[in-house]
């Protein structure tokens, strides 16, 4: 039987081996630490609690004297290319939706903006997707014939990405990140140019008062324009008028027990008094909803009560509600969902009764009528409030023909 | 990875035929190679034979024996490699090696291995018939070469090459045979097949003399059992998923599990699958204690190969043989069932390489005498030529090692060109859409505006070359990526481009404002391109156009896209169409794209030739 010690030259390759061992040792200690680096932990059933967050949906309704308008995600939610937004019209005094997605001629997948100019008119923003890196705008007054606007560059993912003035003027909120930046029209929705970038106003006074997280919604009060964001300085709202040449921080300041709470500016809603800021607060246990009203020029805030989201996730849908102020449709980690409307007369919520499962958004058209538009997958159900407000009962169903891949 | 896929089914019948033809064609080169060193030996023969009679020829055969170890390695790996070319020729490695073998691994590791493997990939994507079909006979000649060059230089060589091919194919199609995935583990393949092909190839290229003493045996075993070690502790590291069958209340399969289960789901015969799925049941079963044996057996492989005693290491040896045939077998599922295989894996690499370090400590070559000067380069100390002449079991290995060589050759000019190469195949564009139609016809006449308010008519582009095809600004999906191949196109024709003109007609009767044009065009980077013209028109101009080049324009429902006929026109400088193509961009991928620029580009300098 051979052995390595049997080798005649053992002895005098000894320090050779010894230097060898070290030289593998070494290696086996570095593949060791190479593999370590790429070992990773295979994630266990608690995960580290995060912060309450709450975040705006971009379903929503409206209302032109043409009539209501509904914009919903259908098709399949988890896949953005087989993803289509629909958007619904109900013309004034009737009774049944009809999708009017194809009458916008380009691909949905990224979503849609609505922004109305005083109620005659409604403006479509398309947000980009998959290859197109900008949006397509287009206009109808009537919701049968459609003029398209000049394109902007990718609106932003916000339900208020889009406004439009009485007199015409529009803002469009585009890009993301610190590239994001907010363009103006001077009427048409054409001859688009820069008015401020995200970038510029965090590195102004105001912006630092803020600390801009990112710029979130554009509106307009009494001529002012106005461009939301999310604060990183706790109690600070995020909102900006133009001064001149610069940009003032005019948004409400919240006190106790919001104060330490960051807020995000979720939508800007022209309401038939003034102008409405959804603002969600985020804290740690919990995240809530406070709306902000002015309906002067100075604006001047009031402030609403909380709304407390049960879950610590939630999204919102919103939208106008004519002569009373908004509406807010909470879904989320909480079930059932919640309905509330915020009376700007006197600033506060009343919640309505639990809407149907799976409710997009909900549209409350002028005549007092309120409905609760639930999708699933292809199919689009109006369930309208009834009983005195105790109870939903199915008005309508669609069948909408999605051409699923058809995107890429 | 942008250069990852080509993006084109895995059996798509255009590829897999003409993949087919070239290894078919490839193999008659092949052939002819064999007939021409066959006929060079029997030459030889002949030379050998009338100095034999005429008493001039030596006697004596090869002089010098190889080391047990050694021609292990060389006979085995030769075996392996040409298994592995065999492997390179099933139909489905031209377009799913990228995203079958190569993706899945490089996708769990980091961003920087991810880059350098999709340089690899974009040539294979690149050129999904030349680049496998080369493989093919890199591999079969590297194996050949091992085979028929027992020692000397052409062996060394052999083993060069065969070291250098298998970093390669480690780097490129195993990804660093996933060292820096996450999932890190020996029971998986760990650190890679082809590390231990190079490694056999640096042992196989050592000098002859290396042999002639134990210690490289003693290095060889040492390496393996600290890889052995340090791969039993990587396989206790808790937390990667391996001590559990199944993790969580919902039954998640654990690592071990996961990989046992997605193994036994590969198309391959029913009682192999239903093995892999009893020890997937097994293991879910009893997770925590089929880890801790994988543990135990891989330290006691180690710590056995690293004993000084050779009773010890051939035990460690044996059981490592076992435990690697397990694995290789439960775990592995042998390596090349599915389709897309493209080794045994590297239980039985590795088995080979430790056998090796055991047999070069025990059965080193004239050990019992007085040392024997190892022969140098040659075989012994005559000349080249010499043997040549008198040998002819020699003449017979040069003859096989040439034949060897010149099918390595088959392989690597061609891949050699093709990575030198930046633009796809034009064999991709064909399988996503067929061969173009050829025609002659006069082509329909059009007055529109293009995105700088120039009207623009067929006439006006009368004596240059005009590709004309039809795009959707607002388009999310294909017209982008049409656009993007105009523009490569334009870029390929280089200083022919100015007799070109490229002209894009808008297939949306709603966004056909100039606003529209111009935005797609930033959004394309077409702004630059002086011969590129974006036309529209009213409404009814617009349809009169799509009508009379039979293109269909339909709103669509339920938020989809305008839906229009996709077709590109290449009309001669006489106004004639001389090719019409589908211009479905199919997967948009970088090689799809590259190839319909090359097919679009070389259709007009063909018109501007013929004109």
């Amino acid at each position: 039987m051979s052995t390595w010690a049997q080798s005649g030259r053992a002895r005098s390759g000894s320090w050779a081996r010894r230097f060898l061992a070290e030289a593998f040792a070494l290696m086996a200690l570095g593949a060791l630490a190479v593999s370590g680096c790429g070992a990773t932990t295979v994630a266990g059933p608690t995960a580290r609690a995060r912060s309450a967050t709450v975040r705006a949906s971009l379903a929503t309704s409206a209302e032109t004297s043409a009539g209501s308008w509904a914009v919903v995600a259908m098709g399949h939610l988890g896949q953005p290319l087989n993803t289509f937004w629909q958007l619904f019209f109900r013309p004034a005094g009737a009774s049944a939706w009809s999708d009017r997605a194809s009458a916008l001629a380009v691909a949905t997948n990224g979503g849609l903006i609505v922004a109305t100019q005083s109620g005659k008119s409604l403006a479509v923003g398309i947000r980009s997707a998959n290859n197109l890196s900008y949006s397509p705008l287009i206009v109808t007054s009537d919701a049968r014939s459609w003029l398209p606007a000049e394109p902007v560059g990718a609106l932003a993912d916000q339900p208020d990405a889009l406004a439009i003035a009485a007199g015409g003027e529009a803002l469009a909120l585009v890009g993301d990140g610190r590239a994001a930046q907010v363009l103006v029209s001077a009427t048409g929705l054409t001859s688009w140019r820069a008015l401020a970038s995200e970038s510029a106003l965090a590195a102004s006074p105001p912006g630092r008062a803020c600390g801009i997280v990112s710029l979130t919604a554009v509106g307009y009060s009494a001529g002012h324009r106005l461009i939301g964001a999310s604060c990183r300085r706790g109690g600070v709202v995020g909102i900006f008028t133009e001064h001149g040449s610069t940009w003032r921080l005019v948004g409400p300041g919240l006190l106790q027990p919001f104060g330490h709470s960051s807020t995000e500016v979720l939508g800007l809603q022209t309401t038939t008094a003034g102008l409405c800021a959804l603002v969600g607060l985020t804290g740690r246990r919990s995240a809530q909803l406070v709306a902000a009203c002015t309906s002067g020029s100075r604006l001047t805030w009031r402030v609403s009560p909380a709304l407390l989201l049960a879950g610590p996730e939630g999204v919102v849908s919103f939208g106008p509600v004519a002569k009373v102020g908004l509406f807010a449709l909470i879904w989320g980690s909480a079930h059932p969902d919640m309905l509330a409307v915020l009376g700007e007369s006197h600033m506060t919520w009343s919640t309505l009764h639990s809407p149907p499962a799976q409710t997009a958004t909900v549209v409350f058209a002028p005549v007092g009528r309120v409905d609760a538009l639930v999708v699933d997958d292809t199919s689009f159900t109006d369930w309208r409030l009834a009983g005195g407000g105790r109870r939903w009962s199915r008005e309508q169903n669609l069948h909408v023909a999605i051409q699923f891949g058809s995107s890429g | 990875m942008p250069g990852m896929s080509s993006g084109v089914s895995t059996n798509n019948p255009t590829i897999v035929s003409a993949f087919r033809s070239l290894l078919l064609h490839e193999a008659l080169i092949a052939v002819v190679i064999l007939a021409l060193l066959a006929l060079a030996w029997n030459l030889l023969r002949a030379v050998q034979l009338r100095r034999a009679r005429a008493g001039a020829l030596p006697a004596g055969a090869w002089p010098y024996p190889e080391a047990a170890g050694r021609r292990l390695l060389r006979i085995a790996f030769g075996l392996i490699w040409i298994f592995d070319g065999l492997l390179q020729a099933q139909s489905s490695m031209p377009l799913g090696m990228t995203t079958q073998v190569i993706e899945p691994t490089a996708a769990s590791s980091p961003v920087w291995v991810q880059h350098v493997v999709n340089a690899g990939a974009t040539i294979w994507s690149n050129h999904p018939i030349t680049v496998p079909a080369s493989a093919v006979w890199i591999q079969v000649g590297l194996g050949v070469l091992l085979i028929v060059a027992p020692l000397g230089y052409w062996s060394r060589l052999a083993g060069m090459a065969s070291a250098f091919w298998g970093i390669v194919v480690w780097t490129f199609a195993e990804s660093f045979g996933g060292v820096f995935a996450p999932a890190l583990t020996w029971a998986f393949g760990a650190p890679g097949a082809v590390v231990f092909y190079s490694l056999a190839g640096v042992l196989i290229a050592l000098p002859e003399r290396t042999w002639s003493s134990p210690r490289l045996g003693r290095t060889v075993l040492s390496v393996m059992g600290l890889f052995f070690v340090g791969m039993a502790v990587l396989q206790a590291w808790p937390g990667r998923g391996f001590w559990q069958g199944q993790l969580g209340h919902d039954a998640t399969p654990g690592t071990l599990l996961g990989m046992v289960q997605q193994m036994s789901a590969t198309p391959q015969p029913v009682f192999i699958s239903s093995l892999l799925a009893s020890f997937a049941a097994f293991d879910a079963a009893h997770g925590w204690a089929v880890n801790l044996f994988l543990v135990v057996c891989l330290a006691g492989v180690g710590i056995g190969l690293l004993a000084r005693r050779a009773s010890v290491a051939r035990v460690a040896v044996c059981a490592g043989i076992v435990l690697c045939i397990a694995d290789w077998v439960l775990i592995e599922d042998f390596g090349f069932f599915g389709g897309v295989g493209t080794d045994p894996n590297s239980m039985i690499p590795m088995s080979l390489v430790f056998i090796a370090g055991y047999l070069a400590i025990t059965r080193v070559p004239a050990m019992n005498g007085a040392p024997v000067a190892i022969p140098t380069a040659l075989g012994d100390g005559s000349s080249f030529w010499t043997r040549l002449a008198s040998r002819p079991a020699y003449a017979l290995r040069a003859a096989a090692a040439l034949a060897a060589i010149g099918i390595i050759f088959i392989g690597v000019v061609p891949m050699a060109a093709a990575s030198m190469n930046p633009n796809a195949d034009p064999i991709i564009a064909e399988a996503v859409d067929g061969p173009p139609g050829v025609v002659n016809t006069a082509a329909p006449e059009f007055r529109l505006v293009d995105q700088h308010g120039a009207t623009v008519s067929l006439r006006s582009l009368g004596g240059k070359a005009v590709a004309v095809t039809f795009l959707d600004p607002v388009c999310v999906s294909d017209c982008p990526l049409v656009a993007e191949e105009f523009r490569q196109a334009d870029g390929l024709l280089g200083a022919t481009a100015r007799q070109v003109v490229l002209v894009a007609v808008v297939a949306n009767p709603v966004y056909r404002a100039r606003a529209y044009l111009v935005a797609f065009d930033r959004q394309e980077g077409l702004q630059r391109l002086s011969n590129w013209h974006f036309l529209t028109g009213s409404g009814s101009e617009l349809s009169r156009v799509w009508n009379s080049f039979g293109v269909q324009v339909a709103f669509a429902p339920g938020g989809a896209m305008i839906a229009h006929s996709e077709i590109s026109y290449v009309i001669g400088p006489t106004g004639h169409i001389r090719y019409i193509l589908n211009s479905n961009p199919g997967p948009g991928t970088q090689a799809s794209k590259s190839s319909f620029a090359v097919v679009l580009a070389s259709e007009l300098r063909a018109v501007l030739r013929s004109s």
